[in-house]
């Protein structure tokens, strides 16, 4: 198996929209791959990346990073290609791109529901916060 | 009162600085002023500040986005002049500066132990999210 993490392309938006469907079950249109991808590209295309193996897509992450914190979203990896470290790929590049960015604090959220995942994370080094996430849309 | 809100500048970065101290939201190995620095004035991010018409600073805010969501930090206002509307005024003015670029989704974090600051968001529109927050301090580049 020979897996590459590589920096996304316009071209990558149709088989990242087939990955996040799969990982992301239940997905409001506004954060499907056709919205969001292309946003990021064009404003930091260094931060989106995806795991290819040999050639075809199997995983992405969107890193963020807004002068302050770094931000970790969208870590996906098909279904058929999990439990290979892949995961661990993709969050290294991730952090190795934000700290060339001068970021040295990474934040993420998983959703409660999911809290299994919160384990790959600490073995990533990501320690559980007390902090409470809150948010609004503006419009 | 006459609140004017405005990007922070240069030379506003020592009373800003100090504000944040005061407001203790420095905390663990955060550097405020390596934070004042690097968000103030960028493309992507900035530092805003509130002054009272005599120009004495009143609080500030800092605010960025990444494509995917607006991001506000450091929410602070001198204590001795709480209760006025200044942090009511900083938020609007950071979601302003966010509405300009597009962003639709704003976040902030509140502290566990904050539930007045949590109370504060909620009155001014904010939800909590039932998420876990985890963080991850990078080693810095050698």
């Amino acid at each position: 198996m020979s897996v590459k993490i590589d920096t996304a392309t316009q071209n990558d938006i149709e088989d990242i929209d087939t990955l996040w469907r799969e990982a992301f079950v239940g997905d409001e249109p506004r954060h499907r791959a056709a919205a969001v991808v292309p946003l990021k590209l064009a404003f930091q295309p260094d931060l989106f990346l995806v795991a290819r193996e040999d050639g075809t897509l199997i995983g992405s992450v969107m890193a963020g990073y807004d002068g302050y914190r770094g931000h970790i979203y969208r870590v996906a990896v098909r279904v058929s290609h999990r439990r290979q470290g892949i995961g661990v790929l993709l969050m290294h590049a991730a952090e190795d791109r934000l700290r060339a960015l001068g970021c040295i604090k990474i934040n993420l959220q998983v959703r409660a529901e999911n809290s299994a995942v919160a384990d790959f994370y600490r073995n990533l080094g990501y320690e559980i916060e007390t902090h409470t996430d809150m948010s609004k849309a503006i419009s | 009162m006459n609140l004017v809100i405005r990007p922070a500048a240069e030379t506003d970065e020592g009373a800003i600085v100090n504000l944040w101290r005061a407001s203790g939201l420095a905390v663990g190995n955060g550097d405020p002023l390596r934070d004042f620095r690097a968000v103030r004035g960028r493309a992507s991010s900035d530092v805003l500040a509130a002054f009272d018409e005599d120009g004495a600073l009143l609080g500030s805010i800092a605010v960025g986005y990444d494509s995917n969501r607006g991001w506000l930090h450091y929410v602070s206002v001198d204590p001795a002049r709480r209760g006025h509307g200044t942090g009511r005024a900083l938020v609007r003015a950071a979601e302003d500066w966010l509405a300009a670029r597009d962003v639709i989704d704003v976040h902030l974090t509140v502290r566990g132990a904050n539930a007045e600051a949590a109370q504060f968001y909620t009155r001014i529109g904010y939800h909590t999210l039932p998420s876990i927050m985890m963080e991850k301090t990078l080693r810095r580049p050698d």
